[in-house]
């Protein structure tokens, strides 16, 4: 059972059976001649509501009452049923549809993602799961607080003491609150520190010598890189929790996408505008589009 | 009620022990802390580094946000918070944050979240009665608008609130409350996002806003929390809290909106009419630490017409929330009032009950935790102001016209580290900042001996919590000694450079309250030697929305003396620092959507920060 259900094909088979069912239901009931129901769990359901508004239970005058509105709602009903007056109202259009999608979430509920469907699923969007890569480098900064023209200041500080060490490189830049050493940093929090410029610009320096500048948020640096690590995957079950999270969306996405398709398969759209404050090759577009 | 409250006391089973839990230093010293056993891996900055976070945030558990269309859990806007997308199906797009926060709480209305959950909860008791079905339905303003005055303005406005008709009893409240605290724990990772349980207590009678935010220290939370319908003013909440915190509650509580609060929030009567006492100072100062400075609905600092003399008053003041509910501007409603208000008290009673620091928030009712860049901003009342044409058009129902309202602020909390009991302990000793919205940074210090100059940042920040106090804190009394201040600021990496930084100093001087406002820096050589400042000529493009990139400061750092210092009054400072001028949202909305707002709607502003003050009270 769990295979099926698992095969998105199947699933609008599934729900076409249910739907005939039904349907026959429904149509068995229409045949004979129209009877109302009252039993003990439409009686309780009566009175349980009741008490909530009330505090108390309903005299049997009052529970008459109830009944009797009950039964006037239903036959109200049926009877509107019978004229097609549920057809096109908006509220109902909503409320019905809305129980379709109910359905459907039912279904991908239903799923339990065994650990093969999951690490499938880790491996395939292993792009998502990704550490951002981290580095090691000291950087000066030029800052145009203090300086009439801060790039030029960096470039021909890096032109003049190439080869500087990190001592000597050190006195060059402006004091601002950062370090002049970030050990093993990673590109998001380098982003939230100096603007999210600067991982950027550090993606096109080379390493293991003085570059730049490189932009930040506060101006332009001198890097030295002494080491970068490469985005990693975390070990499928550390972030289990977080593949399963995702796992469980994107099916219930899918499954819905899946069912409203198999459901549109089964009409065709026609576009008919004629006005023509419509652009015809919007008209057009909607024609092909929706189709699709 | 009460008693449901008292025997089922909760607590959360973690790690937090009790006996490790810290005590607040005494008033004087404002010094932190102790810690707690639960975070030891995570190393220490005895520096402390700046966080950004929200404390004001409405999901789906609100009544008013569900009615307002607002579908998202405390999960997802605590996931939102966090820096993933959300997707809208009903828009068809999806929203991000541009930068994650590094902490969060959840401040859902209390009096509903009861109603909420028979609404949301498919297969909870009532779900399918007729109210919540309804309320379910909506899908546009209008409609929502009908229930909305139905549901929630006609039971909680007045001033004796109540549950409206469909309230299913306590379980449905205990079932949110439940929802919430299991978010907040699920989202919490230690060193790196910080979540704190919390609920917003709104009390309003008579549509005057008494609102508090409510915020745990831990996870030693009540089964449910205090609302509006038992508590009934604030002198009643703080007895709530006393009693929980008898149950071993740790708790701060967070005014806001005091600009729409027809002079309530800062009375000088107490709720039963008569002049506030020493009990009701000592029950205040003990709880309120901070007061939200700004939020969607306005700034509450000061408001222009009432402060000429301050050139930047005219900031958000969201003018047009005197337009409903019988609103009207008072001096009395804004914060620099009561921290002035506060000095004269701290001379009569002996106790300041307004001794409040700064928070920053957004009261978003739409899920979308702290959006608060003006570039991404998506309204902040779901239906009424989700789209560009709805900001132009719309008021926030009983509150303003969208175009008056903004994304909003932030809270920034200096701590030694990101976990749940450093970050409430910045809140609880007032060493926060609020900003409105971009992630600059300020510190504040006071204290006797510093230098002129520092070299570094590093030894700037070790001096002034060596030889003095930092914000939030009371400068200390000394004989004879010559006290000065230090001021840093630094610009947010991602937006605009700083245009200069104010001192805003109030005291209290034979029975008279006086403010004075002192330029101390600024960018591109503009301070004069009297102390006036040639305003930027800073320009932003009004085809493109950009700012310019060539002029203003990335950073400040000053050692500052008060040149009318008197020892013998008592006086608070506080810091402002403002960017150069950057595009307002609706100059972004213009641009992007092709709308026109109206003329007189500011297309520019100049974005903020304001440090919590530091206090001195001669002996």
């Amino acid at each position: 059972m769990k295979k099926i259900l698992k095969e998105p094909f199947l699933h609008f088979i599934f729900l076409g059976i249910v739907l005939f069912i039904l349907y026959g239901l429904v149509n068995k009931n229409s045949n004979s001649k129209d009877t109302i129901i009252i039993n003990d769990f439409d009686v309780s359901a009566l009175i349980s509501k009741w008490e909530m508004q009330w505090k108390r239970p309903p005299t049997e005058k009052e529970l008459q009452n109830l009944i009797n509105l009950n039964i006037k709602q239903e036959i109200f009903y049926q009877e509107a049923l019978k004229m097609n007056l549920d057809h096109n109202d908006e509220i109902i259009k909503r409320r019905l549809s809305q129980k379709m999608k109910f359905l459907s979430n039912d279904i991908a509920a239903m799923i339990e993602p065994t650990d093969e469907d999951l690490k499938g699923y880790y491996k395939e969007h292993s792009d998502k799961y990704l550490t951002p890569p981290s580095y090691s480098l000291y950087q000066i900064t030029f800052s145009p607080d203090n300086r009439k023209d801060n790039y030029k200041d960096a470039v021909e500080t890096l032109k003049q003491f190439p080869n500087a060490s990190f001592d000597e490189m050190k006195v060059w830049g402006d004091a601002l609150p950062f370090s002049y050493y970030f050990e093993d940093i990673d590109a998001n929090e380098l982003g939230l520190q100096l603007g999210s410029k600067f991982p950027e610009g550090l993606k096109k320096v080379a390493i293991k010598q003085w570059a730049g500048p490189v932009q930040s948020g506060f101006g332009v640096h001198l890097v030295y890189i002494t080491e970068i690590k490469a985005p990693t995957l975390p070990d499928f079950e550390l972030i289990k929790k977080n593949i399963i999270r995702d796992y469980e969306y994107d099916n219930q996405q899918e499954i819905n996408e899946i069912i409203y398709q198999e459901f549109k398969k089964n009409y065709s759209i026609e576009i008919d505008i004629k006005s023509e404050d419509f652009d015809p090759k919007f008209v057009e577009y909607l024609q092909t589009e929706l189709n699709n | 009620m009460k008693k449901i409250i008292l025997i089922s006391f909760a607590v959360l089973a973690l790690s937090a022990c009790k006996d490790n839990k810290q005590t607040h230093n005494s008033e004087s010293s404002n010094k932190v802390t102790t810690k707690t056993s639960t975070s030891e891996d995570i190393p220490n900055n005895p520096l402390k580094e700046a966080y950004f976070g929200e404390t004001h945030m409405h999901t789906q558990y609100s009544l008013d946000a569900y009615i307002g269309g607002n579908r998202f859990t405390p999960d997802q806007s605590l996931r939102f918070a966090q820096g993933e997308a959300i997707e809208l199906e009903k828009y068809g797009k999806s929203w991000q944050l541009k930068r994650p926060l590094d902490f969060a709480a959840v401040t859902d209305h209390a009096e509903y979240i009861g109603e909420a959950y028979t609404i949301a909860t498919p297969g909870a008791k009532g779900y399918d009665d007729d109210a919540p079905k309804s309320i379910r339905d909506v899908d546009n303003l209008e409609e929502g608008l009908k229930l909305f005055l139905k549901y929630v303005v006609s039971v909680n406005r007045s001033s004796t609130p109540s549950h409206p008709e469909f309230y299913q009893g306590v379980n449905s409240t205990m079932s949110a409350w439940k929802i919430m605290n299991d978010a907040t724990e699920k989202n919490y990772k230690p060193g790196k996002f910080t979540t704190l349980h919390a609920f917003e207590w709104s009390g309003a009678p008579n549509g005057g806003n008494l609102h508090r935010n409510i915020i745990f220290r831990d996870t030693i939370v009540p089964n449910l929390p205090v609302s509006y319908i038992e508590a009934n003013r604030e002198t009643e909440l703080w007895k709530w809290l006393d009693e929980i915190t008898g149950y071993g509650s740790t708790v701060l509580a967070i005014p806001h909106n005091s600009n729409a609060s027809k002079g309530m929030m800062f009375d000088e009567n107490m709720p039963n009419g008569e002049p506030l006492t020493k009990e009701y100072a000592e029950a205040r100062n003990k709880y309120e630490r901070t007061v939200e400075m700004m939020q969607i609905k306005g700034a509450s600092e000061v408001y222009a017409a009432a402060w000429g003399s301050d050139e930047f008053a005219d900031f958000e003041n969201a003018t047009t929330i005197q337009n409903f509910s019988g609103r009207s501007f008072d001096k009395k409603n804004f914060v620099r009032y009561a921290l002035k208000k506060g000095l004269q008290y701290q001379n009569e009673l002996g106790v300041n009950p307004y001794k409040l620091g700064f928070n920053g928030g957004t009261d978003s009712h739409n899920g979308f935790m702290a959006n608060v860049e003006e570039d991404n901003w998506t309204g902040g009342h779901g239906l009424a102001d989700m789209t560009a044409e709805d900001r132009v058009n719309n008021t926030v129902d009983g509150w303003a016209q969208v175009y008056d309202t903004n994304p909003g602020g932030l809270t920034g909390v200096w701590a030694p580290r990101n976990t749940r009991e450093d970050i409430w302990d910045g809140l609880y000793n007032r060493e926060t900042f609020a900003t409105s919205g971009p992630r600059m940074k300020v510190r504040l210090f006071a204290g006797y001996g510093y230098k002129d100059t520092y070299d570094s940042y590093n030894a700037f920040v070790k001096d002034g919590y060596d030889k003095g106090v930092p914000m939030g804190g009371d400068l200390e009394v000394k004989e004879g000694g010559s006290p000065s201040l230090l001021v840093w600021a630094l610009k947010d990496p991602m937006n605009a450079n700083l245009d200069r930084i104010q001192i805003i100093k109030g005291w209290y001087d034979n029975g008279e309250l006086h403010e004075k406002i002192y330029n101390v820096a600024a960018s591109d050589n503009r301070l004069q030697k009297d102390g006036t400042v040639t305003p930027t000529d800073a320009k932003v493009n009004l085809e493109t929305a950009a700012y310019d990139t060539s002029k203003g400061s990335n950073q400040f750092m000053i050692t500052w003396t008060d040149p009318n210092f008197d020892p013998t009054q008592t006086a608070f400072y506080y810091v402002r620092v403002l960017q150069i001028p950057t595009a307002r949202w609706n100059l972004w909305d213009e641009i992007r959507d092709n709308v026109k707002f109206p003329d007189q709607v500011a297309k520019t502003v100049q974005e903020r920060s304001w440090s919590s003050p530091i206090w001195y009270t001669p002996k």
